[in-house]
């Protein structure tokens, strides 16, 4: 129980003392203002009134005098909700709460709330008292310092530096996941451990240009991991500076390139294969790049299009060199072979104008064309070969098979007259001669139609019975003569109609075409026999009696098999030639060809038993008039080098598909719309969706449902911007686990620069967040056993404090003071810690939005000025303009700029912020006029790493590191950022921004 | 009369500071560095206020406190909850305490906090 107060003398010695405090209160750098139980101001000091901006009413504004407040995370929070408020209403008392105030002029600050109620001798609130202390610059310095350590945490790359000794200092995760050594492995320890013993002399030299001060950038070596396998990786090497400028380390980014170095070997050996083997052949070869326009031609190539060799050619000249009545007909057999919904062949024979001597020549041109994964023609690639006198013999043959059939119907064409009415059917002596009655004239028509051959009479009856409604009569027939011998016979007739359109009469011819047939069968062998002939030195040709099972062959056939010349091996011997595996394949085809009519298949052969050689053979089964197949006439070509050649394109093909598939990260690309249309199998091994499901959008069937329209968004704001984009999402695998997933993708170009959509990775990132949660569990584990010894101290220190308040002994009490603020730093450093910790992922992530630049630099202006009375800053502008970017980044810059001209000008007080706008760009400039910059240091500043000589203590920026970020920020922002000063007379930093309309 | 308070706390430094603390404020203190037996204790000591740590043998803080506050019987004793964890005033609320401490804490915070609830109590 408290006693009772009632002196007046009391009264007025407590007046005094708060009349006392009340001027101290005033004094206070710390904002602090107390209210009423009802939650009216009733008092507040100057540092409160500066924060707030603004003088509240006292016993009218309510709860805080701020004009708003926010959460942290930007969301209005109502003033009757303030941490001031809570106390005064509630029954629990809020944790030290961090939020935002914004002032009338919309400057916003960072702030800590502690509010603490007053409670009177029974307990119950009587109203309270806040202090605010303003944690704007704290919050900027640790965000700094956290993105550097997460950019090195993060970072795929090994990052390592050491001193000018070679003594490593720092291995981050990239070093230990690239060269298989932990930190504490190699920290302390000379960098030579992941040499090869074969490199160490690349050390020194190294060393030697870091001690110049020169910069090594991607610089190809071998390194060797702590399991002694040597890697490639590609190496940029950056000296470090300490506050005086001078060298006292390196930083070293490594990167692994074996992968691709690897690659890149396996391509080239197979493009030479795939050279060396169309040399080889003796056709004449070509290829043509569709999406560059590129077409080379072999040096057989030019010779059949009469170019002297060396000569250069392109597609225009090719086209205008085709015959002119065959150039539709060329260019429609182009598009249609890369029209990508078709099989990509070419197989064409057409005339071209030949260069040297304009001679018209007949070529054959046979391609194909190969897609890449955006299906479009990428390559077109084929063999051409001159065919001239194979199309001359033909067009021969044919003007002589008509020639014959002229003749033959001009000598030899018996004639008819049958009356229909009265069924009187008269013919001519040569029609009966036909029929095989030579000199008999009295041959009744059911005498010659008994002549027909069973098979053929049906065809007869149906030509002559719908001959009255046809008006005319055509067939062809076998008849058999009276000796049994088989003839063919050709029949023309016409009808005559009387008044009534009755059928009256037939008039009619009859040829007999058996010479004819057997000529025209003769014929077409002997068009067979020419272009055999025409082919003979490149092809191997045959006929094979399917009846005596006889094989005659030509010279160059037993070449082919590996056969002297002038030797003559039986069917039987040339058939052992055939590689034992292929024999079924051989006997099949020939099979089928009694069938089809034709012959067609590739087969192994092994010409001598140590050699193994791939053969093509081609034929014609020839049946006989019972329809029995008796021949074949074929040719035989050896296509070992063609095999090699195609086997070559599809191995690179393969290779670029292997690539993709066995990478352990998931592929994908875009068309120009942002559909998709590839993943590789790995993303599809993952995802378990099919191929064909995964197209346009079916991939984000595989993100988890909360996160897929952030996906999309993120996928569709970089598509519109055509910026590269990194985002995190989570995905439920095939077998049902979630796991997280990094994608990066950014647009790709053609040769010709054009658009062509998006491509990027995905990657399982789910071990990396899982160590960062145990990180951050294990340092919220530790920041709380930090605290909990704390946590007694400091009781046990007030308490002596308190229990000393009275005592003369100054050096107790001095020393309980000191320990007291003492415990109080450890406190925040161990909250401070925790807070560092909490920052997941150092990227930049940037969220656009349209907004005054000129508010923005006046915003961070007044802040600076605040904290930095004793410079005057100037701002210098003309009409305002907008800008597309972060605003909060963009702060950050303008803030590190600032900060930088107060620091480095402690003599000179006058600093000018310039915003100036001239085509499209806005140029926002900081001015001082300190200690300066020399010219040799200006592009240095903005690496990491690198601080600038000073004499001033060490703070975050100290670290090197804020300029190096505001570089970043405005990189990210497509802007431009950099310095111009002389040593001595100050340095204008500057960034240039595009602005919106 | 003075009221009784019930510490609960596994270290016992702490214990031995605080009752100094409270003591000094002519609180009846309790102490105990496990809460296993939570309920006797309050059967056996009838206490005004409790304190209670997160991280205590061998139940816990927050189970402990939902022991009282499930209780018809205890349910109005006051329960401050307090704990080094930077979420303790999450931890309070799934507890169901009454009130919180932050720690480490000023000892001006431990005893306003600790009146106030006793205090609320009585009423």
């Amino acid at each position: 129980m408290q006693p009772q107060i009632t002196s007046d003398i009391f009264f007025t010695q407590r007046i005094g003392e708060a009349e006392s405090s009340l001027q101290l209160l005033q004094a206070l750098p710390v904002a602090v203002y107390t209210c009423e139980m009802n939650g009216y101001i009733t008092m507040y000091n100057k540092a409160a009134a500066v924060l707030w901006g603004r003088e509240p009413e006292l016993g009218k504004d309510l709860w805080c005098g701020s004009w708003r407040i926010f959460r942290l995370d930007g969301t209005i929070l109502p003033l009757d909700e303030s941490p001031m408020a809570i106390v005064l209403k509630g029954k629990i008392i809020p944790e030290r709460q961090e939020i935002i105030i914004q002032r009338p002029d919309g400057s916003k600050r960072n702030v800590i709330s502690h509010p603490r109620p007053i409670l009177d001798s029974s307990g119950g609130i009587t109203g309270a008292v806040n202090t605010l202390m303003d944690v704007t610059e704290r919050n900027i310095a640790e965000k700094d310092a956290a993105n550097l350590v997460a950019i090195v945490q993060s970072s795929e790359d090994a990052i390592v530096s050491k001193t000018l000794d070679g003594i490593v200092t720092s291995w981050n995760p990239g070093a230990e996941r690239l060269f298989g050594y932990t930190a504490d492995e190699m920290i302390g320890q000379p960098i030579l451990k992941i040499l090869p013993p074969d490199r160490l002399r690349e050390e020194p030299t190294i060393l030697e240009r870091i001690r110049k001060g020169e910069r090594v950038e991607h610089f190809y070596t071998i390194r060797q991991t702590k399991q002694g396998k040597l890697i490639d990786i590609s190496l940029t090497i950056s000296p470090i500076r300490d506050s005086d400028g001078r060298i006292i380390g390196a930083s070293k980014i490594a990167r692994n390139v074996t992968d691709t170095i690897i690659a890149r070997k396996k391509l080239e050996q197979s493009e030479e294969r795939l050279q060396m083997a169309l040399q080889a052949t003796q056709l004449g070869t070509w290829d043509f790049h569709p999406l560059t326009g590129e077409l080379n031609w072999s040096e057989e190539c030019k010779k059949i299009y009469g170019l002297p060799p060396g000569q250069q050619i392109d597609f225009n000249v090719f086209s205008e060199h085709i015959y002119v009545d065959d150039r539709q007909y060329v260019e429609t057999a182009i598009q249609k072979s890369m029209n990508p919904s078709g099989t990509g062949d070419y197989d064409i024979s057409y005339r071209i104008l030949r260069f040297d001597d304009n001679a018209v020549r007949w070529i054959r041109a046979q391609g194909k064309v190969y897609f890449n994964p955006l299906r479009q023609a990428e390559l077109f690639t084929g063999t051409v070969v001159d065919i001239t006198e194979q199309k001359q013999s033909q067009q021969a043959l044919e003007e002589s098979e008509q020639r014959i059939r002229l003749a033959v119907e001009a000598a030899k064409m018996g004639t008819f007259d049958w009356d229909l009415v009265s069924n009187d059917f008269k013919s001519s002596q040569r029609l009966n001669d036909i029929f095989g009655y030579q000199g008999q004239a009295d041959i009744s028509h059911l005498n010659l139609i008994e002549s027909f051959h069973p098979d053929d009479k049906p065809v007869r009856d149906k030509a002559v019975a719908d001959a009255p409604e046809k008006g005319s009569l055509s067939y062809e027939a076998r008849i058999y003569w009276p000796d049994r011998s088989i003839r063919w016979i050709k029949v023309f007739g016409k009808i005559i109609y009387g008044n009534k359109g009755e059928a009256l009469r037939m008039y009619g011819t009859v040829v007999d075409t058996t010479e004819e047939k057997k000529t025209l069968k003769s014929l077409e062998e002997n068009e067979q026999r020419l272009n055999i002939v025409i082919q003979a030195a490149e092809l191997g040709t045959w006929e094979l009696n399917l009846l005596t099972r006889e094989l005659i062959y030509s010279e160059r056939y037993l070449q082919i098999l590996g056969f002297a010349s002038g030797s003559c091996p039986a069917h039987e011997v040339i058939l052992m030639k055939i590689h034992p595996d292929d024999l079924d394949i051989r006997n099949k085809a020939i099979k089928e060809a009694l069938i089809a009519g034709f012959l067609d298949f590739e087969m192994r052969i092994k010409p001598t038993p140590d050699t193994v050689r791939w053969i093509r053979s081609r034929g014609r089964v020839f049946f006989d008039e019972k329809n029995v197949p008796w021949r074949i006439l074929g040719t035989t070509m050896d296509i070992t080098e063609q095999k090699a050649a195609f086997s070559a394109l599809q191995a690179s093909e393969l290779l670029f598909k292997t690539i993709a598939n066995v990478s352990p990260v998931g592929l994908w690309m875009t068309d120009v719309n942002g559909k998709n249309n590839f993943v590789n199998d790995t993303w599809v091994d993952w995802t378990g969706i099919p191929i064909t499901s995964q197209y346009d959008e079916g991939w984000i069937g595989a993100v988890l449902d909360t996160d897929r329209e952030y996906v999309l968004n993120v996928c569709k704001k970089s598509f519109e911007t055509k910026e590269n984009f990194a985002v995190e999402f989570r995905i439920r695998r095939r077998d049902g686990q979630v796991r997280w997933m990094l994608s990066e993708g950014g647009p790709y170009y053609t040769i010709n620069k054009e658009f062509s959509g998006f491509a990027g990775s995905v990657a399982d990132i789910t071990e990396r967040k899982q160590q960062e949660m145990q990180k951050n569990d294990f340092l919220a584990v530790a920041s709380h056993e930090l605290k909990t010894p704390i946590t007694s101290i400091k009781a046990y220190t007030q308490l002596l404090a308190k229990t000393y308040e009275k005592t003369d002994n100054d050096f107790l009490k001095n020393a309980l003071g000191k320990m007291e603020s003492q415990v109080n730093k450890m406190t925040k450093l161990v909250s401070d810690f925790l807070k560092l910790s909490k920052i997941e992922s150092g990227k930049l992530q940037l969220n656009s939005e349209t907004f005054n630049l000129n508010e923005l630099v006046h915003e961070v202006v007044d802040d600076i000025q605040m904290v930095s009375g004793n410079h005057k800053i100037l701002v210098n502008e003309d009409t305002p303009v907008k800008v597309l970017a972060d605003r909060e980044r963009i702060a950050q810059v303008i803030n590190n700029f600032l900060n930088n001209a107060v620091k480095y000008s402690p003599d000179n007080k006058h600093i000018s912020v310039k915003i100036e706008h001239a085509d499209g760009v806005v140029t926002v400039s900081v001015t001082d006029k300190g200690i300066g910059i020399k010219p040799e240091e200006h592009d240095k500043i903005f690496e990491r790493f690198y601080r600038a000589r000073a004499n001033t203590n060490t703070s975050f920026s100290g670290f090197g590191i804020g300029l190096y970020i505001c570089a970043e920020i405005i990189r990210r922002h497509n802007g431009k950022i950099g310095v111009t000063s002389k040593e001595g007379k100050g340095a204008s930093f500057y960034f240039a921004l595009p602005v919106i309309d | 009369m003075s009221k009784k308070i019930i510490i609960y706390d596994d270290d016992t430094d702490l214990l031995e500071v605080c009752s100094l603390i409270l003591g000094a404020k002519d609180f009846n203190v309790v102490t105990k560095d496990k809460c296993t037996e939570i309920l006797n204790d309050i059967k056996e000591h009838s206490p005004d206020v409790i304190l209670m740590d997160n991280w205590i043998p061998d139940i816990g803080g927050v189970r402990a406190t939902r022991l009282v506050k499930d209780s018809d019987y205890f349910r109005h004793i006051p329960v401050i909850f307090f704990s080094a964890n930077n979420n303790v005033n999450e931890l309070a609320v799934e507890a169901g305490a009454d009130y919180f401490l932050q720690k480490p804490f000023d000892i001006s915070e431990l005893e306003s906090i600790v009146a106030n609830a006793a205090n609320k109590n009585s009423v």
